[in-house]
């Protein structure tokens, strides 16, 4: 489920892409209809005229724009955004601006598919260049959110995160690792059941989220500097996972007891 | 716990940095902030000998520990920690520390300080904004300067 924000700042992208560059009377409607505030479009605006590059994008316009118009089909699917009347009209004028060959899959192009198999940390340049990477094996679109994701990230393997390419970044690669981690044990617990008493089947998704979460919090770190942004995510991510405080603070102990 | 990251390591550096010496009166006055804070004898033992292993081999005694003076000053600031806004102080300083940027090395460093003073859960909540959202800190608290200063909300010069 996209939070409101990240529904405005896809709608905000594909307006200021448009032919006749940003339409502010369909970004308020919009903004009004998720009940976002000024601060939610400031920051939308601000990102976006740090990462358009002139259109550009930092070379990824077409993934950013994708994914953009994936998230404004994605939210009138789920009534975030109306699915019809004189909104939904202008959304769907905006989304429909994409052509049939206009829209160049990077990754597609590149030959890049998902790890799947055992290769847990990818292979391809993409990955190799983002220290995220490591989360996105096994999908079947993880490298392509990752760009995607990262469509909001600034162009070099710097990672000059902002809060808000952050939290939108990592809430999708938590959402990966969760499934990914689940998936594993579940993988990994099969070819052992003749042999090994079979494991409580409680134990499983206690175990996921924990560490997913841990995976998150370090990727938080990934800049150096935590940040409100992150703080916040990880906040709703525990209330999301059932974590509690103290199991954070453990956690993050245990964290950077191993990395020191 | 870091040692060198705690208020009795910042006390033992007022007792003995002024003039490389250690007086009885300071010796006294550890003792009370070792009571007032709730610091158990092998942990104060574990900080004092990482004290003199990295701090006090190479002092220069130059007086009779003079610094006692400044450490009375810093003990007569723990009553802060019986000041019942010491939580919510705490917590909007994790906050504000958390807003300024917050290192690795800056949270170790933070967390150490304020957990050996008790207050360590409340610091991290507003760092982590768990529960209900902090205040904004107003005025840092004297006992609190040391690490106003390490996570940056104060500069170092002042």
């Amino acid at each position: 489920m996209l939070a409101p924000e990240q529904i405005l700042h896809a709608a905000m992208i594909l307006s200021v892409e448009s032919e006749d560059g940003i339409d502010e009377g369909l970004i308020s409607q919009v903004q009004e209809t998720l009940e976002c505030d000024s601060e939610d479009h400031e920051a939308a605006m601000s990102h976006i005229e740090n990462h358009r590059d002139d259109g550009d994008w930092g070379g990824r316009r077409d993934a950013v724009l994708h994914r953009s118009r994936e998230r404004i089909r994605e939210a009138m699917d789920n009534n975030s955004l109306p699915s019809a009347g004189p909104l939904a009209d202008e959304l769907n004028g905006l989304v429909g601006e994409e052509t049939d060959d206009g829209e160049v899959d990077p990754f597609a192009e590149l030959g890049v598919v998902s790890g799947g198999g055992g290769d847990s940390f990818g292979g391809n340049a993409v990955a190799s260049n983002d220290p995220l990477a490591q989360f996105m094996d096994g999908g079947d679109e993880e490298e392509e959110d990752l760009v995607d994701g990262d469509g909001f990230l600034a162009s070099d393997s710097s990672l000059s995160f902002d809060g808000d390419v952050v939290e939108d970044v990592v809430e999708d690669v938590v959402e990966d690792v969760v499934e990914d981690v689940v998936e594993e044990q579940e993988a990994e617990a099969t070819p052992v059941v003749e042999e090994v008493e079979e494991p409580p089947q409680e134990e499983q998704p206690a175990t996921a989220p924990n560490a997913a979460y841990e995976m998150l919090m370090s990727t938080c770190w990934i800049d150096g500097i935590l940040d409100p942004a992150e703080a916040k995510l990880l906040a709703r991510k525990r209330e999301e996972l059932g974590i509690t405080f103290e199991q954070h603070l453990e956690m993050l102990q245990s964290m950077l007891e191993r990395s020191s | 716990m870091k040692a060198e990251n705690t208020p009795f390591w910042h006390a033992l550096e007022l007792a003995w940095c002024s003039d490389g010496a250690l007086s009885l009166h300071s010796i006294r006055l550890l003792d009370a902030m070792q009571n007032m804070i709730g610091l158990s004898n092998s942990d104060r033992a574990e900080i004092e000998s990482r004290f003199e292993e990295d701090v006090v081999y190479d002092l220069t005694r130059a007086g009779f520990g003079c610094g006692d003076q400044a450490l009375a000053a810093w003990v007569g600031t723990l009553t802060f920690l019986d000041d019942p806004a010491s939580y919510d102080v705490s917590k909007a300083m994790g906050k504000a520390a958390m807003q300024s940027g917050l290192s690795i090395e800056r949270w170790i460093a933070s967390h150490s300080w304020m957990s050996q003073l008790g207050l360590g859960r409340p610091y991290a909540e507003g760092v982590w904004l768990e529960g209900e959202e902090a205040g904004e800190i107003a005025r840092v608290p004297a006992l609190l300067v040391p690490v106003a200063k390490t996570i940056g909300l104060i500069d170092q010069d002042e």
